[in-house]
């Protein structure tokens, strides 16, 4: 416990004011993108109360506002949402199935990791809870703030629930739902109970003997924390976002799921040469969100190079990618290596939305960040040229309407 | 020449719906009627047939209904919304079942729950001809792509061990069968005295062995692993005394005692290459023989086959692992053993000792639409696998895999093979027809001959 | 043990008479001659081939015992030039090169493995030292079906056994490939100017070199007497095989053992005109990204033939897959790939191991004056469930299932 109170002692950037920007400004761009796969040239976009009032294209702006001009080169897009990240917090749980269990408990605001997330653009994180099984519920963060509870934008965003081909994991997710029904089938049996009593108590009426019947007010039985969680997947109050590696526990998780109906997205844990393309069609008919890395894969036994987030996308699958490696170097080149895949097939609006709208959707927040439109909040990057090139460079971030990285000139 | 129709996921199809519905063939639930899935036709269409345990049906077709083997023969009436592939100039045999094997499913116990159905192994055996195989003590089908519909039984050969190097183990399991061969007498006892006495106490079965009750009751077979012809004389002996039919893995020396194992009712699973590595004589008899299979046969002893490494095996050495049992099988033929007992012991023999003989191991109308098809004689060294079906699915496709399609690929013309062996255009097919010629042994006769001429001609 | 006399009374024998073997087939196996005569006839005598032809057109000279074979054909006896188990003994790895050890004095002929291959028709092998050290020692070419040492030898030299697979490094020091390189090309280059020195002196050019066992074995590579068989195996030892053995030396050097992806090597095989014997390890599986095959199965012989090369035999490395599985090796490459429609299984079980061990005057086809080595078998010899009913050696017969138990 030695090291983070040493960081503790360490002036913590996340804490610092940032550079003043005025409460309404605009900001003049040559090419914006809005995070939803649109592109507007000439681009205005009015912040205030650090909230984003509008954006188009050559809007007119009343006098007294302070614009920001960018040079020709810049491009503005929202700032980056990483949907799968444990950069900033630390700390390792035990896996097994405790859905009760909160990443937001390990927040630690003062990681100076936060600082670094905001300098490589990235405005909103997903931190998942570290564990196998099913080790409990992710928070969404914004990288800034002097508390947890200052930090958090959401929490209980979602599920992580890590899928293979094996027994364990399989009954880990359907044990979940058989022990949310045995919960309620007790607690109605105890309802039950108490409601005959109530009855007996209410019919009695003499007054004496009314008075040793008295069940009292209704006690329901014990809240088991397991069950709960897998009644918050019934009712739709939670979610889970469900990882797995290959095609095979893809159909091991759906055999698992069975009948039970949740919402859920997918993740696709990234190898060097990986099979689910024998389920791509599967996963796109299911409608869910996959979760991948912009990577390149080898068709097994082969050199031959598979785009997977590009045929995941071309099969009508909606795109989250999350860097590569998850670590600040793992964010900074995040972009570069989204713009790799793009290459080499993906549908570049498909692209941008996949580390925009798309991860803020998986999380909840999806109203409130990742694209620049009206009423969202103002998470701006200012990047040197095309987001997705190499050498792109972030000029400035902007995070609800202030200033937290980079310079910005009147 | 593989037609395809729509219907592939088996998602809703408001005709093939209705149509039954129509027919009065499907009652409609209450709840989910429109949840009732369209019938899935498929056809092996114009292939030599093998059908393993009967004829071989030349140019005939094998159609199944929703995974099982519905019609076999000629001029089938072929639903319009069947899948059908064409196999004219092919040669179609029951999928091959492993008495054993290793690392073929992705998980290693409690296959429904762990099987990676997209493995290369599966593909690797498929191509191989193996379309149901044991894995520990669970028997299930290669259905690539699918992980139900899997497992076809489990708690299979179950072992047993009596040998001369465990004198009190011997000692103990003759007591054993014993007490069990004693309480069955007092049960049978007891069953005749109840009729007079229907107070009388049903005998209790405590200490009695209950797996033995099974094999003294013919419920199950025991299987021992056993080379020597001490051991295999003994085992024969135990069984003849108290009346059950093993099953014996190994039997290297059963040759020996051929006839004492034929008498008691033995099965022998069998590595046609087997070489006794212990006390090896080859002038003296003992050891091991490539006789054995032959011998076995002949003296009443079913004979399953299986190759000295039940794994595949992707070292370089080929011919000697699971994706040889072909291979393995020719040895068998070698010493002697007909081609048909060959096959047998390969298909329908393993799906006996396993219990599921009634689902795999032979074409016949209710089994499992389980089949492949072969370029030649399934017991060439060259043949190759074409197509695997599994459960009236195509599940292998030589073309569609990259391993061998490079090898001796199949002929893209619109002609069917047997067109283009008319034409004489490869030299390929001209294998493929003298194969063919060859093949007489199959309807008529035991032995085959004439085998193995065609791969040259002067 | 009974004494044999050389000259058994046996027809085909050395003062047996002559005799006619009638077959359905006769395999004549030559290396680029004829290849299958029907309904054939072969003359032995002295044991000797003395003619093969088809029986319409030769004819059984007078007082030739005659047996009609029936249904069965006849080919020549099946060649290995690579096998370890005529004897036992045959890793010393106290030094990495020992050019000067000799496989001979542990061999034990007739022994089982010998007896079981001689039932699977394999009648000449090259029995050769493990692949312990860099530079095993010398092997023996000898005939797998007499129980005699002296009539069982074919030639000694029968090479000189090079290992530049792994198998050497796996003894200690941290050995590489380099150092076996480098210490190969030290000895050899010794041992050439050893051969140079004796060829000098009995010349009468120079002074009279001082024996020296280890580098004996040079004179008769120099004078290509004898071979280099090499346990090498994969791309860059078989690469290295040809260039340093073949080219740089120009040594007789054949791919003994020759591997996986060993065919890559085919346009400086053809160049140095260096046979490939492959085998058992002869299927490539994809396993990018050291080898691209793109996926696909990919068998040596298939490569190799694929490249234009002709001279492609097999090899068992016998025990690590018994002898008795010499025609499989065959069978595999045929269906891993090799094209086989002109025989090419059975002349790279036959005459192109023969050929390139240099024993191709005495063994390797069904060719007049050659050792009458014969099998007589049930069809295509490479086809596992063919049986081998006959073998005979220098005409006498010594393998017959009519008397013999069924080995193999």
């Amino acid at each position: 416990m030695l090291i983070p109170l040493l960081l503790a002692w360490t002036p913590n950037p996340a804490l610092q004011a940032a550079p003043d920007l005025p409460d309404l400004y605009a900001l003049k761009a040559s090419v914006l993108e809005t995070g939803t796969g649109e592109v507007i040239e000439h681009a205005v976009l009015l912040v205030e109360g650090g909230k984003v009032i509008t954006v188009g294209e050559d809007l007119v702006v009343e006098r007294g506002i302070p614009v920001y001009e960018l040079e020709p080169n810049q491009v503005v897009m929202p700032g980056l949402v990483n949907a799968y990240t444990r950069v900033g917090v630390t700390g390792s749980g035990p896996s097994g199935v405790q859905p009760w269990m909160r990443a937001s408990d390990e927040l630690y605001p003062a990681a100076g990791d936060y600082a670094k997330a905001r300098e490589a653009g990235v405005t909103t994180l997903g931190h998942y809870p570290s564990g196998n099984g099913i080790p409990g519920r992710s928070v969404v963060v914004r990288p800034m703030g002097a508390s947890a509870d200052a930090m958090t934008l959401k929490d209980d965003a979602y599920l992580k629930v890590i899928m293979s081909s094996s027994k364990s994991a399989k009954s880990s997710l359907s044990g979940g739902f058989k022990d949310a029904d045995s919960w309620i089938a007790k607690e109605a049996k105890n309802k039950e109970k108490w409601d005959k009593a109530k009855e007996k108590f209410d019919k009695e009426d003499d007054e004496e003997k009314k008075k040793k019947l008295d069940p009292g007010p209704y006690k329901p039985i014990k809240e088991d924390p397991k069950a709960t969680s897998f009644m918050e997947l019934r009712d739709g109050s939670l979610k889970a976002l469900i990882s797995v590696r290959t095609a095979g526990d893809y159909l091991h998780l759906i055999d698992a799921i069975g009948e039970e109906k949740f919402s859920w997205d997918l993740r696709v844990v990234m190898t060097r040469d990986m099979n689910i393309y024998h389920v791509i069609e599967k996963v796109a008919e299911s409608g869910r969100r996959v979760v991948l890395e912009p990577e390149i894969s080898l068709h097994p036994g082969t050199m031959r190079q598979r785009n997977l987030p590009a045929e995941f996308a071309r099969a009508g699958t909606p795109l989250v990618l999350v860097p590569r490696n998850d670590s600040i170097s793992g964010f900074e080149a995040w972009r570069r290596h989204v713009g790799e895949i793009v290459a080499s097939g993906l549908d570049r609006s498909i692209a941008v939305r996949a580390i925009t709208l798309e991860p803020a959707a998986l999380l909840g927040v999806g109203d409130r960040v990742g694209s620049l439109e009206a009423g969202k909040d103002a998470n701006i990057l200012i990047l040197s040229g095309d987001p997705l090139e190499p050498g792109t460079q972030v000029d400035a971030v902007i995070l609800e309407g202030a200033l937290v990285s980079g310079e910005m000139n009147l | 020449m593989h037609i395809k129709t729509n219907k592939k996921t088996g998602s809703l199809n408001a005709a093939a719906l209705f149509l039954p519905l129509a027919m009065g063939l499907v009652a409609p639930t209450t709840a989910q009627e429109d949840e009732e899935p369209a019938d899935e036709w498929f056809v092996l269409q114009g292939g030599d047939v093998h059908t393993g345990t009967g004829a071989v049906l030349r140019g005939a077709s094998v159609l199944s209904k929703n995974g099982k083997i519905d019609e076999i023969g000629y001029d089938l009436y072929i639903p319009e919304e069947a899948e059908i592939l064409d196999v004219a100039g092919y040669r179609v045999y029951p999928g091959l079942v492993a008495i054993e094997s290793r690392g073929l499913f992705g998980g290693s116990s409690d296959l429904a729950n762990s099987v990676d159905p997209f493995s290369k192994n599966m593909v690797l055996a498929l191509s191989a001809g193996v379309t149901t195989a044991r894995n520990g003590s669970e028997v299930a089908k290669l259905r690539a792509g699918h992980i139900d519909g899997l497992v076809l039984t489990s708690g299979v050969l179950p072992g047993l061990s009596y040998s001369k190097s465990n004198p009190s183990g011997k000692r103990t399991l003759r007591q054993k069968f014993e007490v069990a061969v004693q309480y069955l007498e007092v049960y049978a006892q007891w069953e005749i005295d109840k009729k007079s006495d229907k107070e009388l106490k049903e005998p209790s079965d405590k200490g009695v062995d209950s797996s033995i009750l099974r094999y003294l009751r013919g419920e199950a077979r025991p299987v021992f692993s056993a080379s020597t012809r001490t051991d295999l004389l003994e085992i024969a002996r135990l069984a003849q005394r108290f009346g059950f039919r093993p099953i014996i893995n190994g039997c290297q020396e059963g040759w020996i005692v051929a006839d004492e194992l034929g008498r008691a009712g033995a099965s022998a699973i069998i590595t046609a290459r087997d070489r006794s590595t212990k006390g090896e004589e080859l002038v003296r008899t003992g050891g091991s023989s490539i006789e054995n299979a032959a011998i076995l046969h002949r003296a009443g002893v079913s004979v399953t086959i299986i190759p000295s490494s039940a794994g595949i095996s992707l070292g370089g050495i080929v011919g000697r692992d699971l994706m040889h049992l072909t291979i393995e099988a020719g040895f068998a033929v070698r010493g002697g053993l007909s081609e048909k007992a060959a096959l047998d012991g390969i298909t329908i023999e393993p799906a006996r000792l396993l219990g599921v003989e009634s689902r795999v191991g032979s074409i016949e109308v209710g089994k499992d639409a389980d089949m492949i098809v072969t370029d030649g004689d399934i017991l060439h060294y060259q043949t190759f696998v074409q197509w695997a079906v599994v459960s009236g699915e195509v599940v292998y496709d030589k073309e569609a895999e990259l391993f061998f399609a490079h090898i001796r690929p199949r002929p893209k013309s619109a002609l069917s093979p047997e067109e283009r062996v008319d034409a004489g255009e490869t030299e390929d097919e001209e294998i493929e027809e003298d194969s063919d010629d060859s093949d007489s042994s199959d309807e008529g006769g035991e032995e085959g001959d004439d085998k193995g001429d065609g791969t040259f001609r002067p | 043990m009974l004494a044999i006399v050389v000259g058994t009374q046996e027809p085909g024998t050395p003062g047996g008479g002559g005799l006619a073997l009638l077959a359905t087939k006769a395999l004549v196996a030559e290396l680029d001659g004829r290849q299958v005569v029907d309904q054939a006839v072969v003359l032995v005598a002295d044991g000797e081939i003395e003619a093969v032809g088809p029986r319409s057109e030769l004819e059984i000279p007078e007082g030739y015992v005659v047996r009609d074979l029936g249904p069965y054909w006849i080919m020549p006896g099946l060649v290995d030039l690579h096998t370890h188990v005529s004897g036992s003994g045959i890793n010393d790895t106290v030094y990495q090169i020992n050019s000067g050890l000799r496989v001979a004095p542990t061999t034990q002929p007739g022994n089982p493995n010998l007896e079981r291959a001689l039932a699977a028709g394999v009648t000449t092998v090259l029995y050769i030292p493990g692949s312990g050290s860099n530079m095993g020692g010398q092997g023996i070419l000898m005939k797998t079906g007499f129980k005699e040492y002296e009539r069982a030898l074919v030639r000694d030299p029968g090479s000189l056994k090079i290992a530049q697979g792994d198998n050497p490094t796996r003894w200690g020091y941290g050995m590489g490939r380099l150092l076996m390189n480098h210490h190969l090309r030290k000895v050899i280059e010794q041992g050439l100017a050893y051969a140079r020195a004796w060829d000098a002196f009995e010349a009468g050019t120079g002074q009279e070199p001082e024996r020296e066992l280890r580098l004996d074995i040079f004179r008769d590579l120099a004078a290509h007497r004898t071979q280099v068989s090499t346990h090498t195996q994969y791309f860059q030892l078989v690469m290295m095989s040809i260039l340093m053995l073949a080219r740089d030396y120009e040594l007789d050097v054949y791919i003994d053992h020759g591997s996986f992806d060993s065919y890559l090597n085919t346009d400086i095989a053809l160049e140095n005109n260096v046979a490939a014997i492959l085998g058992p390890r002869e299927v490539m599986w994809p396993n990018p990204p050291r080898y691209r095959t793109d996926g696909q199965v990919h068998g040596s012989a298939w490569g190799f033939q694929q490249q234009g090369h002709t001279m492609i035999g097999f090899n068992t490395d016998a025990p690590v897959v018994p002898l008795e599985e010499l025609p499989l090796q065959a069978a595999m490459g045929t269906r891993y790939g090799m094209d086989n429609t002109t025989m090419q299984a059975v002349r790279g079980l036959t005459i192109v191991p023969a050929t390139v061990a240099g024993i191709d005057h005495r063994v390797g086809s069904l060719e007049r004056g050659k050792d009458a080595d014969l099998v007589v078998l049930s069809g295509d010899p490479a086809d596992p469930r063919t049986s081998i009913e006959q073998v005979y050696l220098e005409g006498e017969s010594v393998y017959d299932t009519a008397q013999d138990r069924r080995r193999w």
